[in-house]
């Protein structure tokens, strides 16, 4: 408190003076995020998908799943603002809906990934005994291919959302482990870590308190592009028909089934595309972005 | 080097056991009865119980492991049960369009990357660097098969210039094999020049501002010799890493591009697997592209090992 206050007197002095303001942490983070471009653009366009995704059933009247043999691959107009795809289904409202699963899902498995991920790198990278037999078991999840890998787990536990979610997290865990361990590693060598051991803190608390913390901002980073590799996942495994089952509004189902249309209606392949490519993106720039402004020694000025 | 590679190796076995190990649970996570999964709901009990001994089903957990390293040890990846061969023979029926499309695919990806992320370097800041790098991000964010769907749209359907989807091997002619598999490779090749783009330019850029090329700068020498000879060469050894570590890009690439193209390659067939439920032929090319990549692995390292001494002595 005496702090904040002693702080705020010197802005407003130095302010005074006419001198560089002063800023509270707050500001300064605002100001910081703000300037980074990459985080200014990626952030809006996902402010934008976002608000399709919680929308869905507003934006859209008609509903995503009604079929209608009638007026299939009927090009975009007045009633079917995107056209309709090949059983005569909204594109728009299936893109509106897929919006929805894709963060659904995105947020999810970053989340998971986020959780099962530290735990096991800061496991592996803390207790010296854990940590051969933990990374040789990542190191083994690690020997094949992402997309490969969950395409095996989804032909085992069968397709469902609730698979994608669980075998995609499985799949990213090692490379998130692999982050985390050597952070850890790291920071287990640090001074205040020996003293809190000096202490007598247990380990349990020197994780939590002590190496967890200096962690955070890696992760932060880390959970960005895990969210776009999440989402961009969901699409290849739906697209490969291992994915979400195939009644279900998901931009890769969609594009999966627009392949055979592409003469008779583009359509199809277009809006779904444009919008998990916009979606991507904007992660992966507010990502870069973040990374940016977390590392001092990218920052200027 | 010798004790090197030979170190690499020796670390190379427990990784080759949990992957075996992997891939044998995988039949255990399908929930219920993988026989009966496999055979669909028409299968009499007695198709079950025949099939569940020909695949050791029958024996308890332990034995079906062990059995299983037996078999992989003696190089028998087992049975297809709906193509009625070896999977290893199913394999490398399929192996050369996939060989070929990862090929192409990485030639692709370096020779769009390279030279763009090493004038982005160059030109930092300038128009150039910036265009380049909306791109770059833009690639990376754009999803394989959408790539390969809009190149369909435009070169096949649009354009006619190309075919829209099929295979010619290679002993129809080369011009009639590349005509084929340009849009596939050209697919998975751009995803992956704009990760080397993005990764060279930031390689490339921390090797200008060293010293050395100060001092060579103010030594007269030739801007393209600096640029060749004292940047490239030491910026390459971080991106040899990086083009091994996109192996599992382009693999996975190959997998998805197989399949928008509809070319009769590794992950076509694996693909079919998994929609058959054939659990062999799964297990079997999964092994198989696991201990491909492993492999590459070993000789991205090795190489960079052979390239920079420093790294060979440190253990």
């Amino acid at each position: 408190m005496i702090r904040q206050q002693r702080r705020r007197a010197e802005a407003m002095q130095t302010s005074e003076a006419g001198l560089l303001p002063r800023r509270t942490w707050y500001q300064r983070l605002t100001r910081l995020l703000v300037r980074n471009k990459g985080i200014s653009i990626g952030g809006t366009l996902l402010v934008v998908v976002m608000g399709m995704a919680l929308l869905a059933p507003w934006l859209s009247r008609l509903d995503p799943m009604a079929l209608n043999p009638r007026g299939r691959l009927a090009p975009p107009g007045q009633v079917h603002l995107f056209g309709t795809d090949n059983l005569g289904r909204d594109v728009f409202s299936r893109t509106v809906w897929g919006a929805r699963l894709s963060l659904q899902i995105g947020v999810l498995v970053a989340t998971l990934t986020a959780l099962s991920g530290t735990c096991v790198g800061l496991i592996a990278g803390y207790f010296r005994r854990l940590d051969t037999p933990l990374m040789r078991v990542m190191d083994g999840m690690m020997a094949f291919p992402g997309i490969v890998l969950a395409i095996a787990l989804m032909s085992a536990l069968g397709p469902s959302t609730f698979n994608v979610i669980t075998a995609l997290t499985m799949v990213y865990t090692p490379h998130l482990a692999r982050v985390l361990r050597s952070l850890a590693l790291s920071l287990r060598e640090m001074q205040f870590v020996e003293a809190a051991h000096a202490q007598g803190m247990s380990h349990q608390r020197v994780l939590v308190r002590h190496i967890l913390p200096g962690c955070l901002s890696p992760l932060i980073v880390q959970g960005t592009f895990l969210f776009a590799e999440a989402v961009l996942g969901e699409a290849s495994l739906s697209f490969l028909g291992a994915g979400t089952p195939p009644y279900i509004p998901s931009w890769g189902n969609m594009l999966g089934e627009s392949r055979a249309y592409l003469r008779e209606a583009p359509w199809t392949m277009l809006f779904p595309g444009l919008s998990l490519t916009v979606t991507v993106l904007a992660l992966n720039l507010v990502g870069d972005g973040i990374r940016d402004v977390l590392d001092p020694r990218l920052r200027q000025g | 080097m010798l004790t090197y590679t030979v170190h690499r190796l020796v670390l190379m076995l427990p990784v080759a056991l949990v992957v075996s190990t992997i891939v044998f649970l995988l039949l255990y996570l399908t929930p219920g009865d993988p026989v009966g999964v496999m055979l669909g709901p028409d299968a009499t009990e007695q198709q079950k119980s025949e099939l569940r001994v020909r695949l050791g089903l029958d024996q308890p957990a332990h034995v079906q492991l062990l059995r299983w390293y037996g078999r992989l040890v003696q190089g028998d990846l087992g049975t297809s049960i709906f193509l009625h061969k070896k999977v290893t023979l199913a394999f490398l029926e399929r192996l050369e369009p996939t060989l070929m499309l990862t090929l192409l695919a990485l030639t692709c990806g370096v020779l769009i990357g390279l030279p763009a992320g090493i004038l982005a370097a160059k030109m930092h800041g300038s128009w150039f660097d910036m265009v380049a790098m909306l791109t770059a991000i833009t690639g990376v964010s754009m999803p394989t098969f959408w790539i390969g769907l809009n190149l369909i749209f435009i070169f096949a359907v649009t354009l006619g210039w190309l075919p829209v989807a099929g295979y010619q091997p290679l002993s129809r002619g080369v011009w009639e094999h590349l005509r084929y598999m340009l849009m596939p490779a050209f697919t998975i090749g751009l995803a992956q020049s704009a990760l080397l783009a993005r990764m060279t330019r930031s390689m490339m850029l921390d090797v200008l501002s060293q010293d050395y090329i100060r001092t060579a700068r103010a030594k007269g020498q030739a801007e393209l010799w600096i640029l060749s000879r004292h940047a490239l060469r030491n910026a390459i050894i971080p991106l040899i890493t990086t083009i091994g570590l996109s192996f599992a890009l382009l693999l996975g690439g190959a997998v998805i591009s197989e399949q928008i193209f509809n070319i009769p390659g590794v992950g076509r067939l694996l693909i079919q697997g998994v929609s058959r439920r054939d659990y062999p032929l799964v297990q079997g090319v999964l092994l198989i592209i696991a201990a491909v990549y492993m492999c590459v692995n070993l000789l991205v390292d090795l190489t960079y090992a052979l390239l920079d001494p420093r790294i060979r002595h440190s253990d």
